[in-house]
This record gives C-alpha cells, structure tokens and sequence, in this order.
C-alpha cells in the first residue's frame, strides 16, 4: 500500500509542468509489441526454445517535458512440464500444462536528463507496478478432462526498465529496450492442498517468465 | 525658384540621411552558392602540380569561397548603391588601359569605419566607407583600385596563403625560438614583398590612366594617419555649454596632444610601414619624372565630394553602432561646422549622449570610453570630457541637448523616445524633487549678473565656488560626504535647466517624469522590502562598478531596480505558466502565438577530430534541410513566423538583404550592450521593419552535428590488453563508434525592448535525426509562446 502510495505520488509530482510538448504537439500513442524473456525456467516442446514470448498492447501519454506514463496489457502464454515440485500429478508423462498469464501494466517513464532528450523521443528510464492473473491448466486428455483448471492465482511486484524511442515518418513511434519485473506479492495460499503446489510453481513460473524481458513495439502517435 | 539646385537637392538628402543600401538585382556573386563558387574555383588547379600544392590550394579555395561568401552576406558589402555606382565609374577608367575583361572583375563598398582596401583572387575588390570618408579626391582612390587589381591579377591572396602553409608547417617542426622566429619573419617579409610589388605595379597602371601622379604620395601621407578621425577641427568646449552653464576646466584637457606617427619598423608586420611605402613609391614618380602630370579628377568633382560627404555619414552612423560614442560626436561635431542644421548630425550627437549616460549609470563608462590619453589630437577633449564627467553632468546635459533638438523637431519619434528615456533616467538616478526646480534655486548673483568670482582648480574646501564671466558660470565638483553631495549634485543639475525655468513645456515633461520616477521607486522599495529580496547584484552581472567613477547611490538605484524588475517578471510568470498546467491541458500547444521573424538559420557540420573541424560543404547543403524542420515545427506550433533568410533570397529580393542586414547590425549592437536596456542607433528603422513586418519579435535558430574526438583512448587500449576478450565487449564498440553530439539552440529577441527576451539550448548524444530536430524546435516554439502569453 505504502509502495503504491510512493508511486503516485512522484507520479504526480511530476505532473504539474507547463510545457508538455509531446512530439509536434502529439501525446498520446497506441502501439503494440514483443516482450521476449530468455527461458530461465525449463520449457519443452520438441525443440527448446531460448525465448519465451509475451504480446502487448498499450497506450502511451506525455505528461511532461520528459516524462509519459503508459499502460499496457500483456498476454502470456507457455506450456509447462517440470512444474518443480514431486507428486503422480505432476510428474506422469501423460500429464501436459499451460500456464496462461493476462498481465496489466502501468509504468513512469522519465527522459535522461542528462541529455536533452523531449518525450517521446530518446532514452527513458521507466519504473512501474504490474499485475498478472494466471491460470495452469490440464492440456492433456488424462485423469483430468481437457482445460481443467489445476491453478489460478494473482502476483503482482514493481517493474524497471530502460529504453528508447525513436519517431519514424513522424507517425510511427518504435520502443526497444530492457524491463526487470519482481512479481513477489501475492495473497497467501494454504499450504496443504495438492492445488496450492500447482499455484506456487505458477508464481514461480510467472515470476522468472518477467524477471527479465526484452522489448520490441512499434505504435502510432496522434 | 521652382526646381531646387543640386547643392540644395543634397543638402536635404543629408539633413533626412538614411543608411546605404543595395538595389536592384543581385549580383551573381550573391546569387551563387558557397559550394558552387568552390567548384568554379577548383577547376583553376593543374593537375600538373605537385600533390601538396593541389591539396593546399583546394583547401585555400574551399575556406575562401566559403568567407567571401560569408562577407557578401554579412548585410556590410552594397551592391548598386550611390557609393558603389561611382567607385564603379572609377574602376572602369582603370579598366580600359589594362587587357583585364569588366567582366572578370568587380568593385563593392563595404560599410565599416577601418580605411581597408582588400582584394581576393577570383576578381572581387572591396573598399570601405571608412577608407572613403578620409580621401581628398578621385586620384587617390583611383590609385587604391590600381594597387588591388594588382593583387588579383598576380593572384597574391593565393601566393601567401601557399607560403603561410609551408611556414606553419616549419613553425611546427620548430624546436626553439631560434628557429620558430625566423620562419614567422620569413612569412612577414614575403607577404611585405607582395604588397610592394603590388604598390610598383599598381603606380606603372595608374600613371596610364590619366590621374595626378603626385597624389599617390599624399594618398600615403593620408593612410599613416587612417586610424584617426577624417578631421582635426578644434573642439569648442562651449558645444554644449550654451545658456546659463559652462564646464569646469576639470572635464578637458589644457592641450590636446599631438597626432605622432609610430615609424619604428616592425618585421612582424605583413605591410611595410607607411613612410617606407611612400618612399618607394616617391623614387619612382621621381625617376620617371611624371611628377606634376595627370589630373585629380576624370569623372566629376561633385560627385566625389557627395559620395565622400555620404560615406562620412555612414561613418557617424558606424560609430554609434561600435559604441564609439566619442568619436561619433568628434564626427557629427566636425560635419556641423559645414552644415550647422543638419538634423540627422544633431540626432547623432543626441544619441551618443544618451548612450553615454545610461552606460555611465550602471558604471560601465570606461567599456565604452578609452581612457583619453590612448587618444591624440583634438578629438581627445570629447574623450576627456566623456571620461571626467559624472553620470549626472553628461545625463543632464543629454536631457537639456535633446530637449532643446526636441523642440526643434517635435514630430521625430526618434528624438521623442531618447528624450524620453534619458529624462527618466535623470528623474530616477539623479533629482525628482521637482520643488526644487519651482522655487528656482539660482543665486541673486546669478540672476542678476553680479561680479565675477574666479574658480580655483586646486580648490578643495567643503564648498562650491562659482565663476561668472559673461552670465555664464562653472563649478567644481569637490569631494565631500555622501549627503552634501547630493544635495549639491542636484543643485548643479537644476543650474544646467536654468535657461529651461520659464519654459511650462519643460517644467510639465519634469514634473510628469518625476511622478513616474516616483511611482516606480515606491514600487521597487515595497517589491524588495515584502519579499525580501537581496540589494546586492544579481549574479549574472559582472563586478563592473569602477571605483571613484560614480556615485554610489545611483548605482544602487539601478541594482535595486534590476532586481526588483527580475522578481515582478517571475511573479506574472508563474501565473501565467499555471493557466498552462494540468494533466490533459493542451491549451499552449493549440493556441495560436503571435508572429516571429526567423532570421538567418544557420547548420553547421564539425568533425572536431580533425585540424579544420568545419565541414563547409555539408553545412551548406544541409542548412536547407534545417530550415524546414523550423518551418514543420512553427506550423505545429501555430507560430506564425516570417522567414528572412539568405538561402532563400530571389535575385531581384535586394530588399530582403538590405532588412537582414539592418536586422543584423541592429542585433549585433544590442548584444554588445549586454544587459543594458539602451535603445538602437537605427530606433527609427528598426520600428518602421517591425511594424511593416507586423512582429516585434526576432528568433535566431541554430543547429551545429558534431563529430567529437575521443579522449580516452590510451586507456581503452590499455584495458584491451590488460583484460584481453572481456573488455572487449566495451572497448571494441569505443573503437568503432563515433562519438557524436547534436546541439540545437534558439534566442528570442524584442525588437522593442532590444533584448534577449527568452533562449534555449539542447545537447544530445546522437545524430541529428529527424525526429530529435523536430521535437526539440517544436519545445522552443513553445518556449516562444509561453514567453509571449507572460507578456501580452
């Protein structure tokens, strides 16, 4: 509570400036994207693969010289194995799971200062708060029928980031950069449940899925 | 008589004088890019040459199409204006006894002060006004001409740029003084040699041309003496002591020292010395025995003496612009004596007093004044008394000067508003106590013409003596406490307006001042004393309080108001910047501003790694592309703006050159005066370009992409090797990236208040990119508005 408390009050602190540019007097941008994390956790398939993948979408707003906060909504998804832990549910080959992650995100991103750089364009350093609604289920016709939800549950933890922005054509704003989330609050679930170990390696699946994230997205500014 | 003579036709063109300026069409020269006069002239160079005169020979060509070209656009070079028709008139009398085509050579005036003739290598001659103004007849000038066509067509410029860089590169492997001087003096003694073959060769063509041949030799009797003023009249110290004051003896000096001519011969000296230039010349004339043939004029007499009398008019003008205010006077003094109505003479003297007197009150005199002993012949008196008075004396008489012109001429604005600022001024600084001035403080001596008392100048009791001899009478000032100062002070000031006591005009113009002097003080006191606010200077001014010079309590007055000032403009800024501030509030980017003129972009293009950093050729091509990312920028904006631009000049436009270069050397003047609020020379000008462009605002933009030098490479290479493969990874991409910067800068100017109203500077670490431009103009644009909302 207190940490949100912090985080919108800079947020407005920063609010009050006269001189909002924006780029040629655009602040508001809508744009779409690639979020690619390295997979630290274990993932399968028939080929391993080095990345997993979150899609975004989300607006942008200036709401200074050099600052803009942005909202935005990630899709996650990942089909899951070793889910870490010992039981005859988890481990038996026939069991196949996927973890599906509706992740909401908002985010300050203030321009180095240093450098003259005017919002939205250059490089920013952003910091933030994120959500993430998960939910494991059964992908294999076993014990469980097809789609049953093994698992559902909420983490949430603060994001850091850095990046930046270029304007091509004067339309099209394009965003590379690097995000850092810690996903580490969450209600507290009771421990003596088969479900509860499910929901634990689901956090932990979540939390490493967005510990580190590469960003690519391109969007359109009006 | 119904048509007006010449004399009379001319005299009325000096009396309402305005500037020189250029008309008609462009000449090519102004007309053809930088770049392209570069290309023409690089196909002059032989590929026969060795390698090391072509490289150096090309980079001569680049740097100098590139400076003339910046010459020619400085707004001082004229093209077909009345000087420049007749000098032109000259040159083609010389032209037809050489084989040289018309074509391949030009003349153009160049409006400065400095006696300069100059020439390059692609055909272009420029004279200065200056030069000019200091002739005694056709002949002489004629005999300039001569000796720069020789330079162009024996191609010197190029000779000694060719030996200047086989020096520098001797100066470089030189290891002691004993080498570096004789390689400096080697350099002096060719460009020496140069400018005596241009001197022989230059009396061999003007003895063909038919003009007196012994006024070569006073051509150089008068270029020893070029620095000094183009006449030497006495100056009368009672100039400005008319009616009931006189100056004490203390402002002047009892004998003005004599003009001396410095003959020692200095080897380090691209030119011989005068004296030695002569004599060569002298021989010569006397070898050939042409001495006594030719005649001074070919063209006509009258013109000679009207376009001399123009460029002495430009030179009071250019005196005025250079802040050199003494000798601004010392000149429109020496014209008056010829011409005793002449308003715009009169006008000059009026301003350089009033420049005088608001540089004297914020203790900054001695900027604009030499001391008078640096000076030699008669125009050291205006120097010494410029020097000696008080900032009281000369703003009281700038008061009683420009009143007494105002009454003359009550519907010049011009006069209006300097009279206007001064009379504040003295309100303000020195008295408002208009009790004073209605109980008429005059001794019954005085007013009744009683004996005379003879002032002593060693004098120095607590008291003031007083001489009068013919109704006039001169003080001392004494050095005595702060308070009886004052009280004096203001009594001397009332004893200059003592003619002006029976005058209602005068009394009504001092009385409303004073009210106003008034009003502002209280305001000042109460804005300091409410928000306790500092007395002492504000940081952004220099320590410029000379000492013993001014009085204190006046400099005082003007630091408070100086503060006070900055603290009620910050007030109504925050108010204003509120009106703008909110999360969703786009009011200051949809809002429409007031007009500006954008003039002169500039772009330029460093690579500082190198030993000339600017990069001519992409800076020109560029420029075009800088221009319309401001104009993309303005039109977001809602700025209107006009854009007054030497890239973008038509060749029929001498119209807007001549509005460049007034808006140039307006800007130039109001830089120079720093912080000091003093209206322009050219106030009349100024105001009618504002009003016909519809704006008082002036925005310069600049936008300079640099490549930088690296400046840690040692140690880059040393971790390479110390941590070989991990450093790697930082090193190699130091090695291989450039290190770049962008830089975009703006300054608002008031055409009004002749100050920098608002500025802006931003630095990236990129390249100069189009959407880094265009979001970093379009923030200054802002900036503009913002400024324009606080001040509407």
């Amino acid at each position: 509570m207190r940490i949100l408390f912090l985080f919108f009050f800079s947020v407005f602190t920063f609010l009050t400036q006269a001189q909002v540019p924006g780029f040629l007097g655009k602040r508001a941008s809508v744009y779409a994207g690639i979020y690619l994390s390295p997979t630290l956790a274990q993932s399968e398939g028939p080929l391993p693969e080095l990345f997993n993948k979150k899609y975004a979408v989300g607006v942008d707003y200036i709401v200074g010289l050099k600052s803009n906060l942005s909202f935005s909504y990630h899709y996650h998804t990942t089909p899951v194995t070793d889910l870490g832990f010992d039981n005859a549910f988890a481990n038996h080959e026939n069991f196949r799971y996927g973890l599906n992650s509706h992740i909401f995100s908002l985010s300050f991103q203030k321009y180095v200062k240093k450098s003259d750089y005017v919002a939205p364009v250059g490089t920013y350093f952003s910091f933030g708060l994120m959500t993430a609604f998960f939910t494991l289920k059964d992908s294999e016709e076993n014990i469980f029928p097809k789609g049953t939800k093994m698992a559902r549950g909420q983490v949430s933890g603060v994001t850091f980031g850095i990046g930046k922005k270029r304007v091509l054509f004067r339309r099209i704003i394009i965003d590379a950069g690097v995000e850092a989330a810690l996903m580490l609050i969450s209600p507290k679930v009771d421990g003596n449940t088969i479900n509860s170990d499910f929901i634990t390696a689901s956090k932990e699946r979540v939390f490493w899925s967005n510990f580190l994230n590469l960003k690519l997205t391109a969007g359109y500014i009006f | 008589m119904l048509v007006p003579t010449l004399a009379e036709a001319q005299k009325n063109v000096f009396n309402n004088y305005t500037p020189l300026t250029s008309k008609g069409q462009l000449p090519p020269e102004f007309a053809v890019s930088a770049t392209q006069k570069y290309i023409e002239s690089k196909k002059s160079i032989s590929k026969k040459e060795k390698r090391s005169i072509r490289k150096s020979k090309t980079e001569f060509y680049l740097k100098n199409s590139f400076s003339i070209d910046e010459l020619l656009r400085s707004g001082k070079v004229l093209f077909n204006d009345t000087v420049g028709i007749y000098v032109d008139q000259v040159f083609q009398k010389i032209l037809k006894v050489t084989d040289i085509s018309p074509s391949s050579v030009k003349v153009f005036i160049v409006k400065t002060n400095y006696s300069n003739a100059f020439a390059t290598d692609q055909g272009l001659i420029f004279v200065t006004t200056g030069l000019l103004a200091r002739l005694q007849n056709e002949a002489q000038l004629a005999y300039v001409l001569c000796h720069e066509l020789v330079h162009v067509k024996e191609k010197h410029v190029m000779d000694v740029y060719l030996h200047a860089e086989e020096t520098s590169q001797k100066i470089k492997k030189a290891t002691d003084e004993y080498e570096l001087e004789p390689a400096i003096l080697s350099h002096a003694a060719f460009s020496k040699d140069k400018e005596t073959e241009a001197d022989i060769k230059g009396l061999q063509l003007y003895i063909k041309t038919g003009y007196a041949v012994n006024e070569v030799v006073a051509l150089f009797d008068i270029l020893q003496f070029a620095q000094h003023p183009f006449d030497s009249l006495p100056f009368n110290r009672d100039f400005f002591g008319n009616g009931k004051i006189a100056w004490s003896n203390r402002l002047f000096v009892k004998t003005v020292d004599r003009i001396e001519y410095d003959s020692e011969e200095d080897e380090s000296l691209t030119h011989p010395n005068t004296p030695a230039r002569k004599l060569v010349v002298s021989k010569i004339i006397d070898s050939l025995k042409v001495a006594g043939f030719g005649s001074d004029f070919l063209i006509s007499q009258d013109q000679f003496n009207f376009i001399r009398q123009v460029c002495r008019f430009e030179y009071c003008r250019n005196a005025l612009l250079q802040k050199d205010y003494c000798n601004a006077i010392y000149a429109a003094y020496t014209l008056l004596h010829y011409d005793p109505d002449n308003l715009y003479l009169k006008k000059t003297i009026g301003k350089a007093l009033y420049a005088l007197s608001m540089y004297a009150i914020q203790g900054r005199k001695k900027e604009v004044v030499p001391w008078y002993f640096e000076v030699q012949g008669n125009v050291q008196q205006v120097h010494a008394f410029a020097r000696n008075s008080y900032a009281y004396e000369v703003n009281a008489l700038a008061v009683k000067y420009l009143y007494d012109l105002n009454k003359q001429f009550p519907n010049d604005r011009e006069i209006a508003a300097i009279l206007d600022e001064t009379f504040s001024a003295l309100t303000y600084y020195h008295i408002d106590d208009i009790t004073l001035l209605r109980s008429k403080v005059l001794p019954d001596s005085l007013q009744s013409g009683g004996q005379s008392i003879y002032a002593d100048e060693s004098y120095s009791d607590m008291k003031e003596q007083f001489e009068l001899a013919t109704g006039k009478f001169t003080y001392n000032h004494v050095y005595c406490d702060e308070n009886t100062d004052i009280k004096y002070r203001k009594i001397r000031i009332l004893y200059a307006f003592a003619d002006y006591l029976n005058d209602t005009g005068f009394v009504k113009m001092f009385e409303r001042h004073a009210f106003k002097s008034s009003q502002i003080k209280s305001h000042v006191d109460s804005v300091l004393v409410e928000n306790s606010i500092s007395e002492d200077k504000p940081e952004y001014m220099n320590d410029t309080r000379p000492e013993g010079e001014i009085n204190t309590r006046c400099y005082n007055y003007y630091i408070k108001r100086i503060n006070a000032e900055a603290h009620d403009k910050k007030a109504v800024g925050e108010e204003v910047r509120l009106k703008y501030t909110g999360l969703f509030n786009n009011k200051l980017n949809k809002s429409t501003g007031e007009k500006v003129i954008l003039l002169n972009p500039l772009y330029y293009s460093l690579d500082l790694r190198k030993k000339n950093p600017l990069k001519y050729v992409a800076s020109e091509s560029a420029r075009n592309t800088f221009i319309n990312r401001l104009k993309i920028s303005a039109d977001a904006a809602n700025l209107p703006y006009e854009l007054l631009s030497e890239n973008e000049i038509s060749i029929t436009d001498a119209e807007l050159l001549n509005r460049i270069s007034l808006l140039k050397e307006w800007m130039s003047e109001q830089f120079s005066h720093g912080e000091a609020t003093i209206l322009p020379t050219d106030y009349e000008l100024i105001k009618n370009l504002s009003e016909s462009l519809g704006t008082r605002y002036l925005c310069l933009f600049g936008n300079t992409f640099s490549v930088l030098k690296k400046d840690r490479i040692e140690e880059m290479i040393f971790y390479s090797i110390i941590i070989p493969f991990y450093s790697w990874v930082i090193t190699v991409p130091y090695f291989l990236i450039k290190k770049i910067e962008t830089m975009h800068y703006f300054i608002a100017l008031d055409l009004e208040k002749g100050k920098i109203v608002t500025a802006g500077l931003s630095t990236v670490k990129s390249g100069n990119n189009e959407d880094i431009s265009l979001a970093t103009l379009y923030n200054f644009m802002l900036k503009i508005k913002l400024y324009q909302e606080v001040n509407r």
